[in-house]
């Protein structure tokens, strides 16, 4: 009770600290009991599982004290846990790309501020940069990834046009979509259209017009009616000429990678020329770089489609695939305006994301929900029992154990500027009759799905704390309490912890047949976790 | 052979609703196509398999066959803004002296000289395995193609009177294009199509004929559902044994699969999750086992695309085994090489450049035509590459940009070789075929190249062509001649 307290002193004196946007939400709610307290435990590690990384009891205890939407405002008002500054502190041991990947599994378990980190995580697949580009692979593409993750964090609550601004900026994605060094017309070449059309297509207003709900918009014919044409993107090209490092001089080759600051644009490498850019919108000639940056970022910034194009993408990382028209609606119309008159407010729309009638429904409509990202599985597993993360180790390195085994899915590492997968994507068949997308099934197939399995038996069934090492290696789960319940009690711990008590009967008939064919009680708990893990149940967030 | 081809037919057909009506059917869409098959008499002797290679990110394939002869190669040379070199690095051209004989060939029909690409100091080989097997008549070229609803001239292209490819220049509706061969859109790939109608008198219906080394639309059709291969080969589920026993992974074995058949998620991408595992449980078993009786010899490159390449003659080699559980007849393959989309670092010397690239696709290859001539399949399955665009001819600086109209290369023992087919163009900007940077308005169609391989692989009557390729009579010809019958 006395730690209550003292918490609720320090977030008191956070608020006053904090962008007045944050403290006023802060400060709307009253001293009564908040009405939006979840009934059961159930519903509050549903809600969990849709704003963190997993519920933990102590999160669930947490909501049901206080609420989501003052839980939401806690999680706003907490500073980012950062990657670039552990991996700067890291002594005789490479700064890589594995070493980044400790850092974000590391605090995906414990870090505090979970939303802001789940909603670096969502960013970071929609503003894609990737490890795997031969710009970034190296040490110092990993550090400068590190940088670009604590720059999502920071502004993951932040306005979406000066976010998009320092993407743009951003060393890692001049490397990835290779505006960087990108150079005015000379002879014997043009300057180069990679950023200019992704850009558009995939950071903010996509190939089609959109209505606020985010269907689009059809021409006389019923077609849908192209955003940008070909033109457009070559001249929005000339517009991202003359990025170079930040500590570069006078020359586009100079400068280093090991400046973590945003890129520099020198003018004189820059195209000066008139362009006629998206909704045929004219950049008169003479302007300086950083103006004409600007004026492109807050075009695309108020384009009609970017606020249902953002909305429906955070909504298929937060809460379901499918969402209906009026929810992306009511996302959508946050993102124009939060309640203030602002516009962009990526807070509020996340906000909007997880208090939605939508999303809050309970229990959900058949169609409602996600398939798990591969990552959030593992670490929705580790987070649901007891566990124990080791310490750092002499190098101030923290072994996760991530490179033992194929967790097939580590951020700032999809396969292309496309992500893991695409919102747009439809399983043939029965998921395709239904008019059904469903983005994370795009990987998952009958080969790649033994991958993602035994992730998670590595984390969840192989390595638990007991099962050889010290637990000086890897994060483990504790099982022994787990193991010491009879049957019927261990299936409803697991039912409880991994599928917020949805676990259907069936499932429940199949792990009871299973356990006492088992001999000893960590084969018992682990098996049913395992299973869990496994279940079609457990694949989907509902 | 034709008696005994109906009564398998009606034997498969009285299997697939016994099946069917227990609810085992859903889990074998191959049964499903048995009705419409039925009727259909074609003669499928002999095996065959098509085997899509995918070069992700739009090949520059200007860079990967050019012209040789002097006159042609200096006007690719303007094109291209200039031979690279350190004091141009701008330049996307090759030397003309780098072009040594074991890269230069000809059109047999034409005479016209061209050269692949020669590699460099990392990669000395080059393309010289893949020049010679075109040589030997084994390896054809598909020049400028590309995706179109009609033939289209480049004053239709300006006045807007004929309808163009949507979102032409994007990656994926580029890609999407490509695996549907019909630029109105649609549903299915097009080796699912093809599938659906030939992958009948295959024996295990059990497996797919379509098989995919990568995630792909290409080779998902109406009934057929592309059934993934890891690059080794099956992987084993850690805790889990492949069947139901006694012991600990036996027990969980059981747990799972009464899961899988069981389910009782009320979410349909729940339920997508359990019948895509659980397609994976029914067939690890036989396999696991048909792989490992079956190896190749002959060495693949160290690299995902050589073991992915491997993988393929395995399974080629274990589905043609007439004593095997397989016994397929037709099948078609998909695999993924990455990296193509070169905005930068083009010309790179190092690994990462487009030369290292395409030196590792030709000595990969090269692998896989030796391997299909060990296991004696080398007639039998026709590779070719696909890619969503061709790229401009002009620079960026360091690299070229997105494009349209591109070449692709067919291989294999039944490829009329040593030639070019569609029409190279002439490669000016702002040409007569070309737009400012070097795009090229395709001369041939993704539905031409893919329904020349359909009709091999014995979809031939025109109204069955034109279900799996609905714009192909708004083209001259369905068959671009670089097949043999």
């Amino acid at each position: 009770m006395r730690q209550f307290a003292t918490k609720a002193v320090l977030l008191v004196l956070c608020a006053c600290l904090a962008p007045p946007l944050h403290a006023r939400s802060f400060f709307k709610g009253n001293f009564e009991r908040p009405a939006d307290i979840p009934a059961s435990d159930g519903e509050a590690a549903r809600f969990l599982t849709q704003a963190t990384f997993g519920p933990t009891q102590a999160d669930i205890d947490k909501v049901r004290t206080i609420g989501v939407s003052a839980w939401i405002d806690q999680q706003m008002l907490l500073p980012a846990t950062r990657v670039l500054p552990y991996m700067l502190g890291l002594e005789n041991v490479r700064r890589n790309h594995n070493r980044r990947m400790d850092r974000h599994l590391h605090s995906f378990m414990v870090a505090p501020d979970q939303l802001r980190q789940r909603m670096a995580f969502a960013l970071s697949q929609i503003f894609v940069i990737s490890s795997q580009h031969p710009g970034l692979i190296n040490d110092n593409g990993a550090q400068q990834s590190g940088a670009y993750w604590d720059m999502l964090a920071d502004a993951a609550f932040d306005s979406y046009a000066p976010l998009l601004q320092n993407v743009t900026y951003h060393v890692t994605m001049g490397k990835y979509l290779s505006h960087f060094r990108n150079r005015k017309a000379g002879p014997g070449h043009e300057p180069d259209e990679n950023y200019a059309r992704e850009i558009m297509q995939l950071f903010s207003v996509g190939l089609k017009e959109l209505n606020i709900d985010g269907s689009p918009v059809l021409d006389t014919a019923g077609r849908p009616i192209p955003t940008y044409s070909q033109d457009a993107i070559t001249d929005l090209a000339k517009v991202f000429t003359g990025f170079t490092f930040g500590n570069a001089g006078a020359d586009i080759n100079s400068g280093s990678f090991t400046y973590f600051g945003p890129m520099k644009c020198l003018e004189a490498e820059h195209d000066k020329t008139a362009k006629t850019v998206i909704g045929n919108s004219v950049l008169p000639a003479g302007r300086t770089c950083p103006e004409e940056v600007r004026r492109v970022v807050n075009l695309l910034s108020a384009h009609a489609n970017t606020a249902p194009f953002i909305a429906r993408r955070l909504i298929q990382r937060f809460t379901t695939s499918n969402p209906s028209r009026a929810y992306v609606r009511r996302v959508a119309e946050k993102f124009r305006d939060n309640g203030d008159g602002e516009y962009g407010d990526l807070g509020a729309v996340v906000r909007q994301i997880l208090i939605d009638p939508e999303a809050r429904q309970f229990p959900p409509p058949a169609t409602f929900g996600k398939v798990r990202e591969p990552l959030l599985q593992v670490t929705a597993i580790l987070r649901a029992w007891p566990f124990q993360v080791p310490g750092v180790d002499a190098n101030g390195s923290l072994p996760m154990a991530h490179n033992s085994v194929p967790v097939t899915q580590v951020p700032l590492s999809a396969p292309s500027v496309f992500n893991f997968y695409e919102p747009d994507h439809q399983p043939p068949g029965t998921l395709q009759a239904a008019g059904l997308y469903a983005p994370e099934l795009q990987p998952i197939d009958e080969a790649t799905i033994y991958d993602i399995a035994n992730g998670m038996a590595h984390y969840g069934f192989s390595n638990y704390f007991g099962s050889g090492d010290t637990g000086a290696v890897r994060p483990y789960i504790r099982l022994d309490t787990l193991g010491a319940l009879p049957d019927a009690q261990l299936i409803e711990d697991v039912n409880r912890r991994m599928l917020y008590g949805t676990m259907s009967p069936g499932m429940r008939a199949i792990l009871a047949e299973m356990l006492p064919r088992l001999a000893s009680g960590r084969e018992r708990a682990r098996s049913a976790i395992l299973l869990t893990a496994l279940s079609p149940e457990f694949a989907v967030q509902r | 052979m034709k008696q005994n081809d109906h009564s398998r037919r009606r034997f498969l057909r009285t299997l697939g609703m016994t099946l069917g009506a227990s609810g085992v059917g859903a889990f074998l869409p191959q049964l499903q196509l048995i009705r419409a098959a039925a009727a259909d008499d074609r003669a499928l002797n002999g095996y065959r398999a098509l085997v899509c290679i995918y070069l992700t990110g739009g090949n520059d394939s200007w860079n990967m066959l050019m012209p040789y002869d002097a006159a042609r190669h200096a006007v690719y040379t303007t094109a291209r803004g200039g031979v690279h070199s350190a004091a141009n690095g701008a330049g996307l051209a090759i030397d003309r002296g780098r072009l040594g004989t074991p890269v230069q060939i000809s059109d047999a029909a034409t005479g016209a000289q061209y050269a692949l690409n020669p590699g460099n100091d990392l990669y000395p080989e080059g393309m010289s395995k893949l020049a010679t097997l075109y040589r030997a008549n084994k390896l054809a070229f598909v020049a400028n193609v590309g995706t179109l609803v009609k033939p289209l001239t480049k004053a239709q292209y300006q006045n807007g009177s004929v309808p163009l490819p949507p979102n032409l220049y994007a990656h994926d509706a580029q890609e999407r294009l490509w695996h549907l061969a019909t630029a109105s859109g649609g549903a299915y790939g097009w080796g699912g199509l093809v599938a659906d109608k030939v992958g009948i008198e295959n024996g295990y219906q059990t497996l797919s004929p379509s098989i995919a080394l990568d995630g792909n639309l290409f080779g998902s059709g109406i009934d057929t559902r592309n059934y993934a291969l890891g690059k080794d080969g099956l992987l084993s589920l850690t805790g889990v044994d492949p069947v139901a026993s006694a012991s600990g992974g036996g027990v969980r074995a059981r747990a799972v699969d009464r899961l899988l058949a069981e389910q009782q998620t009320a979410s349909p991408l729940g339920q997508e999750y359990a019948r895509t595992f659980q397609r994976g449980r029914q067939l690890y078993t036989v396999l696991d086992a048909a792989l490992r009786s079956n190896t190749v010899t002959t060495a693949f490159p160290d690299t995902g695309f050589g073991d992915r390449l491997r993988t393929i003659a395995r399974m080629i080699k274990a589905s043609r085994d007439p004593a095997g559980t397989l016994r397929h007849k037709r099948q078609i393959y998909f695999v993924r090489v990455g990296h193509f989309d070169m905005h930068d670092g083009l010309m790179a010397d190092d690994a990462n450049g487009h030369a290292g690239h395409l030196a590792d696709l030709s000595t990969a290859l090269d692998a896989f035509w030796r391997a299909l001539n060990e296991i004696g399949a080398h007639n039998e399955v026709t590779t070719f590459t696909m890619s969503e665009f061709g790229r401009t001819l002009s620079s960026n600086g360091d690299g070229s940009d997105h494009a349209w109209g591109g070449v692709q290369m067919v291989m294999g023992g039944a490829v009329n070789g040593g030639r070019l087919y569609g029409s190279f163009p002439a490669q000016q900007l702002d040409g007569p075929v070309s737009l400012a940077r070097g795009q090229f308005i395709p001369a041939v169609s993704v539905d031409q190249m893919a329904a020349t391989l359909a009709r091999w692989m014995g979809v031939t009557g025109a109204a069955e062509l034109g279900t799996i390729f609905p714009n192909l009579a708004n083209f001259p010809t369905a068959n671009l001649g670089f097949m043999a019958a």
